[in-house]
């Protein structure tokens, strides 16, 4: 069966910034369709239990994935409403001025086709809608911008444990930045520090798009639909027209909806494979690629973990997932550990509440133990456990890229193919952070120290911003070059990773897309 | 749920075979001290009969994609078959140290004639399965003095068996 509809605007994807772009053009009178590929999602459906949170990952088709640092789309990404944020950590941080100028500063990676200062008012405003709780002054790292708005997260034992041993190594630490109230909160109440952000927070106390910006697109008239999957979009004429839709548990239900403005926020993978899905006469080698440009510069930061048991009771299972405590150091010189071969920037994020299972929970981080080994060890890590973790900025390659597989999913797209390697230098950069994170805790005086391999972090780059067609895919405000109403959003515009957390620098850039696209209408 | 307290229910596996559940509860307890009793055959056997995204399987997000069947039964099958050749006992009726000298090889990749994931993969995969289903519960949290502070309980321990 096939339907036609239509819409001033269509949202593809209905997480971090797909809501936030619905709501803002909602909020302005457009009339605003999201389509959502995976099932619909509430609060209510958010249990706290680390078995029953995998529920929120992606189930969408699978993604092949090669190379020697594959970037995690199952672990890295959410599957429906909401999106991967519903199951986000809420570290906030923002990009730093050299984030934004990378090549130009040290001849290696790219440059923004934006500076901070174009960025600050809209993270300004971010964080004055969402909230954050944070100590803008303490967080001598940080560019400028106004403070937060709430309270910074309190430190609990585990958080005063490990933050010994950096004041030993003469190192500071300040509050991890969390879009998460550490008091009420524009109606919101204020989180209970009980660690089940990775199981997504029903109680509005964290910044997703359940709590802050679908309930907005929804009140000013934005309509949602969940189990839409877009296959193809239509452009005619250098103009988006329409996009394509099936039914996710009905394809041989699609429908043409028609529309002014479509909006690609369909996180990182399904943005670049989309486009490439939506190859046509006038534009062979998909939407945007001209100069095969769409899916290149695919990162994913890389994970450093560093572990230990103390002798004093160090409370784990209190805080939030994505930790108390913040350090960025060496992160405004990237050449800090040139000398090993290291390249890039990273932070700490220090002392996360811990689960006893899941992947980041205890029980992997001492994968080789088993038996009463492993009982002894839970019993005692319950209790003792300390962990932090560098986020390790990654190197943009051209060769790391999705592209479409030879597979096809029960819609007749194309399979997505992700193949991720990361550089020496980011490999080098782990390293030299994870020997500092041990000395770390041998300062703090941890009786046990260890550390894990690295893993892939968050998921970015595939349709990067820039000023020139030849080497990116959109222009600073995501409009597709030589398609201007056809506009991505999301991490995947970023040029380099930073080696601070995604999605607060989503926002504010779609925040700044979307008035934009206000203004120029 | 429990496989004595599946059994007075009268509930049969729907995946794997009740000598494969058999087998998973003696490799569970091996892996963690009373996984094996606490459910760990039927946590797998109930998360493979469900939709791919209703599947709370961690190796669901660790590049293996869905069907998960044959990832679990031939590293059964290879496990069972080393089991009689080594001890002259199937997988499901192994004494506690013979199970633990199984678990060794497994994790050093040294069962011979395997067939399935690699070895070590399995031995992740399969160790935290059985954590799950010992420690990941609110009866685990228990068992290891954490509050479990629940916004929103979990129905059942993990879904529907």
């Amino acid at each position: 069966m096939k339907l036609e509809e239509r819409a001033d605007v269509i949202v593809v994807g209905s997480g971090a910034t797909g809501s936030h772009m619905a709501a803002r053009l909602a909020e302005a009178g457009k009339e605003v369709l999201i389509l959502e590929a995976g099932p619909e999602r509430n609060l209510s459906s958010l249990v706290s239990s680390p078995i029953w949170s995998r529920r929120l990952k992606w189930s969408g088709p699978p993604v092949e994935e090669s190379g020697d640092h594959p970037v995690g789309q199952v672990f890295n990404s959410g599957y429906g409403v909401g999106g991967s944020a519903m199951h986000h950590f809420a570290v906030w941080p923002r990009f730093h001025e050299n984030d934004f100028t990378v090549h130009s500063d040290e001849g290696l990676g790219l440059d923004w086709p934006i500076s901070y200062d174009d960025l600050r008012p809209w993270y300004d405003k971010v964080q004055a809608e969402c909230g954050i709780s944070g100590d803008a002054r303490g967080e001598v790292w940080r560019p400028a911008g106004d403070d937060y708005p709430m309270a910074p997260v309190p430190v609990f034992a585990q958080g005063a444990a490990i933050a010994e041993g950096f004041h030993q190594l003469d190192m500071q630490t300040s509050a991890l930045p969390l879009a998460v109230t550490s008091s009420p909160y524009k109606g919101r109440t204020a989180c209970i520090w009980d660690g089940w952000c990775d199981a997504g927070c029903p109680i509005g106390a964290l910044a997703n798009p359940l709590t802050i910006h679908l309930p907005i697109a929804i009140a000013a008239g934005a309509s949602l639909r969940a189990n839409a999957t877009v296959r193809r979009m239509l452009v005619k004429n250098g103009r988006a027209t329409a996009v394509e839709v099936v039914d996710t548990n009905d394809p041989s239900m699609v429908r043409t909806v028609h529309a002014d403005v479509v909006v690609l926020a369909a996180f990182t993978v399904q943005n670049a494979r989309i486009l490439l899905a939506s190859a046509s006469d006038e534009h062979p080698y998909g939407l945007g690629n001209r100069h095969d440009q769409v899916g290149r510069y695919l990162m994913t930061h890389v994970a450093a973990p560093v572990f230990g048991l103390f002798e004093q009771k160090t409370t784990p299972h209190l805080g939030a997932t994505g930790g108390q405590l913040l350090n960025q150091q060496h992160y405004d010189d990237k050449q800090a550990f040139r000398d090993q071969g290291a390249f890039g920037s990273y932070q700490w994020m220090i002392a996360q509440a811990m689960k006893p299972t899941d992947l980041l929970g205890i029980a992997p981080s001492r994968a080789d133990l088993f038996g009463q080994a492993l009982e002894e060890f839970m019993q005692r890590s319950a209790k003792h456990f300390g962990m932090m973790t560098g986020v390790i900025e990654d190197l943009p390659l051209v060769e790391n890229r999705v592209m479409l597989s030879e597979l096809k999913d029960q819609f007749g797209m194309p399979l997505a193919h992700c193949a991720h390697s990361a550089s020496a230098e980011t490999r080098a950069l782990f390293d030299a952070a994870i020997n500092e994170g041990r000395r770390v805790f041998e300062a703090a005086g941890a009786v046990e120290v260890w550390s894990g391999g690295p893993g892939p972090m968050h998921i970015m780059g595939g349709t990067i911003m820039g000023d020139n067609e030849k080497t990116s895919v959109t222009n600073s405000f995501g409009q597709v070059h030589g398609i201007p109403n056809l506009v991505i959003c999301g991490p995947s515009l970023f040029p380099t990773s930073g080696g601070v957390n995604p999605t607060f620098t989503a926002h504010a850039l779609t925040a700044r897309s979307a008035d934009k696209l206000l203004n120029a209408n | 749920m429990t496989p004595g307290q599946a059994h007075d229910l009268g509930l049969t596996p729907r995946a794997l075979t009740k000598q494969e559940i058999q087998g998973l509860t003696v490799l569970g307890n091996a892996l963690v001290p009373g996984a094996g009793d606490a459910g760990l055959g039927l946590y797998i056997d109930a998360q493979l009969v469900a939709p791919a995204g209703d599947s709370m399987l961690m190796v669901r997000y660790l590049g293996v994609n869905p069907p998960f069947d044959d990832f679990y039964r031939k590293a059964l099958a290879s496990l069972d078959a080393w089991s009689i050749q080594k001890f002259a006992k199937s997988l499901a009726e192994l004494y506690p140290e013979s199970a633990a000298q199984l678990v060794r090889a497994l994790m050093k990749g040294e069962i011979e004639d395997w067939s399935g994931p690699p070895q070590g993969f399995f031995f992740f995969v399969i160790r935290n399965d059985a954590c799950d289903v010992k420690y990941g519960t609110k009866e685990g949290f228990d068992h290891l003095g954490v509050p479990y502070m629940a916004h929103i309980e979990p129905p059942t321990p993990w879904g529907n068996p």
